[in-house]
């Protein structure tokens, strides 16, 4: 009897600190979708990087936010919210880190999927243009082998040619 | 008598080989036009390197080794099963310079996983990966769907004499045309002519919601490698779920489908007739189990209100053709009951049309399995002199011989098996179960869903087991056995 009231405050006590976690700590998208349930129609607040671009809706606009392991399409009905993200998260861009409050829904009643529907949109932190700077060792290695190959091409070539017939 | 191999036979078969490899190079030259035009520098120089190693390979295999026989089905064996380790192996190469893989395994876990159209993935940040890239990873599902040696074959017009041991080493058991060569050529005129319906279905849905006019035709083009070739690739890390779009959703299922449906019908319906899909036993098969697993998964998923439709019968097609694509949350199948999740496991297991881009067990076979059981206990019911032979129609009539059935029950108990080992690996790791079977089925039947086992943090030896199985599954193993026997011959002199 004891171990049961034991775990059964156990229980309690994980759940309550799996909440308060989430509603503590803005990016806890990864909390969220391991315990739909528990968020379901309610309140979250969610930190991450914008990506793609918007997507066009019938009734609003979509974008989508990743966390490091983890993302969510975000609605919502007003289309010009959007105008605030400057920098979308794709190879060319890292996208603007934005904190989403709105209401998750696990099975969304008017698009069928898990979503979040939109309240406010704050801008954490500005986004950037990628810079990649191309590796030296990387270039040497395309040298070497380019030059590589061009011999074998040529000495191939020769023998196509030249050479008796397989 | 079993051939028993000698150097020369070696020599042959090495020199088709770095013909092949060629081939595959040539392939290569696409995402390098590709980073040259977009500007990307530090892929382009990733794509080269792979490219001169693969090319200077392929070419030095040819010098060094001639050909000193004639080449021979078990040779073709060969050469497919070591062909598609070779083949993904110098496709990793320009996968892990993009420094998105944490390690060269999972680089070549990801190109055995796009040529072998399975979908299952360990690159990390896809979000942020380059245009040339996701062209090379999408790329491998379409040479990989439409058979990489008859790939390389409609490239190259030398070694067609054994062509026929390429065709079936790739696992398909079916000529469409009295030549190969031919055959191949019709799978991809096929194939270029349902790419252009594709890509302008996908575009046109993309472009309306917003992605520039660019975008829309690459990312479109890609869903069309990926949905057709059944591979389950997309070029973001929400699957299809980052479009949230329904009907985009749609037009997969149909590409989906068509991608699963055998070759042959495709011949079939294009030159002779329309009637056969009505008829034809694969489809009949593919129905029976669709309606029959949708059923189950209605009744799993019932408290999911409408959200059912949208999240289960999309998986189950997905599931079914053996593509991967989810329009579900990372994570979400795990959320799913165990029936719903026994659903999708029965249907990866399936697969699709024998001759056709999918993996498993095939719906010819499953077909053949049943009707079998059904045939022997009506014999039963017979008089004791009595013979009866049941028939089916695939194109034509056909008997339902003891020849088919014995073939149709050796491939349904090799994949069993290689699910249920699959499976208890990963156990041995410590996953539940459930988890554990879905993952391999997955893996072997070339689907590409995850219930989240497959990750780069995966155990290493349990990365290696699924490569294994995703090529085994794909080659459906008897290419790997001759070729294990040949090798094993060596030892028996």
């Amino acid at each position: 009897m004891k171990l049961k009231l034991k775990l059964f405050i156990f229980c309690l006590v994980f759940i309550a600190l799996v909440t308060s976690f989430a509603y503590a700590k803005a990016s806890a998208l990864e909390a969220i979708l391991a315990f739909p349930d528990i968020f379901d129609q309610r309140e979250v607040q969610i930190e991450g990087e914008a990506i793609g671009e918007p997507l066009n809706d019938a009734q609003g606009i979509w974008f989508n936010i990743s966390t490091e392991s983890q993302q969510i399409g975000v609605f919502s009905s007003d289309k010009s919210i959007i105008e605030r993200i400057t920098y979308w998260g794709s190879y060319q861009e890292t996208g603007d880190q934005v904190r989403v409050k709105g209401i998750f829904y696990k099975e969304c009643p008017d698009h069928q999927i898990s979503d979040v529907h939109l309240e406010s949109l704050e801008i954490i932190r500005e986004g950037y243009i990628n810079e990649y700077s191309i590796s030296s060792q990387k270039q040497q290695l395309a040298k070497i082998l380019s030059i590589i190959c061009l011999i074998i091409a040529f000495i191939y070539l020769i023998k196509l040619k030249y050479g008796k017939r397989d | 008598m079993i051939i028993s191999p000698d150097r020369r036979d070696f020599s042959t078969i090495l020199n088709i080989l770095g013909r092949l490899i060629l081939g595959l190079s040539l392939f290569m030259i696409i995402p390098i036009i590709v980073a040259l035009i977009k500007g990307e520098y530090s892929p382009l120089l990733d794509f080269l390197i792979g490219f001169a190693f693969s090319a200077g390979l392929g070419m030095l295999l040819t010098l060094i080794f001639p050909i000193k026989k004639e080449a021979s089905w078990i040779h073709a064996f060969f050469i497919v099963s070591l062909g598609w380790i070779v083949f993904s192996l110098l496709g990793a190469i320009p996968l892990y310079l993009s420094t998105h893989f944490s390690s060269f395994i999972d680089a070549w876990f990801e190109s055995m996983s796009g040529f072998s159209t399975t979908g299952l993935i360990l690159i990390q940040d896809l979000d942020h990966l380059s245009i040339s890239h996701n062209m090379w990873r999408h790329l491998t599902m379409f040479i990989g769907g439409q058979g990489i040696i008859l790939a390389s074959l409609s490239i190259l017009t030398r070694a067609r004499s054994v062509a026929l041991g390429f065709y079936i080493g790739e696992a398909r058991q079916e000529k469409i045309l009295p030549n190969v060569i031919a055959t191949s050529r019709f799978i991809w005129k096929v194939s270029f002519v349902y790419l252009i319906l594709g890509v302008i279905t996908f575009s046109t849905i993309l472009y309306n919601q917003g992605l520039s006019g660019q975008r829309s035709f690459f990312h479109a083009l890609w869903l069309f490698f990926a949905s057709f070739d059944t591979g389950g690739f997309t070029p973001q890390a929400q699957n299809i779920a980052y479009y949230h779009s329904f009907s985009l959703e749609i037009a997969t299922v149909v590409f989906m489908i068509l991608g699963a449906i055998n070759f042959n019908l495709h011949f079939w319906l294009w030159n002779k007739s329309k009637k056969e899909i009505f008829r034809n036993f694969e489809i009949r098969t593919f129905f029976f189990s669709i309606c029959s697993l949708s059923l189950i998964l209605y009744f799993s998923l019932i408290k999911m209100g409408p959200a059912m439709f949208r999240k289960g019968f999309y998986q189950l097609i997905s599931a079914h053709s053996g593509c991967g694509f989810t329009n579900l949350a990372s994570g979400e199948l795990n959320h799913f009951p165990a029936l719903g999740l026994l659903a999708i496991i029965f249907a990866m297991m399936i697969g699709g049309g024998i001759c056709s881009t999918t993996g498993g067990i095939k719906l010819m076979r499953v077909g053949i399995v049943f009707k079998s059981f059904f045939m022997e206990i009506k014999r039963w019911m017979m008089p004791f002199r009595a013979v009866y032979k049941d028939r089916f129609h695939h194109l034509q009539s056909l008997v339902l011989s003891d020849k088919r059935i014995k073939e149709a029950y050796l491939f349904f108990f090799i994949f069993i098996f290689t699910y249920a080992a699959g499976a208890i690996i990963a156990m041995g790791f410590g996953y539940p179960a459930s988890e554990a079977l879905f993952e391999s089925v997955s893996a072997t039947a070339n689907v590409g869903l995850s219930v989240g086992i497959t990750s780069p943090a995966m155990p290493l030896v349990l990365k290696l087991v699924y490569i294994f199985q995703m090529w085994a599954g794909r080659l459906e193993f008897i290419a790997i056995f001759v070729s294990l026997g040949f090798i094993l011959s060596l030892f028996r002199r």
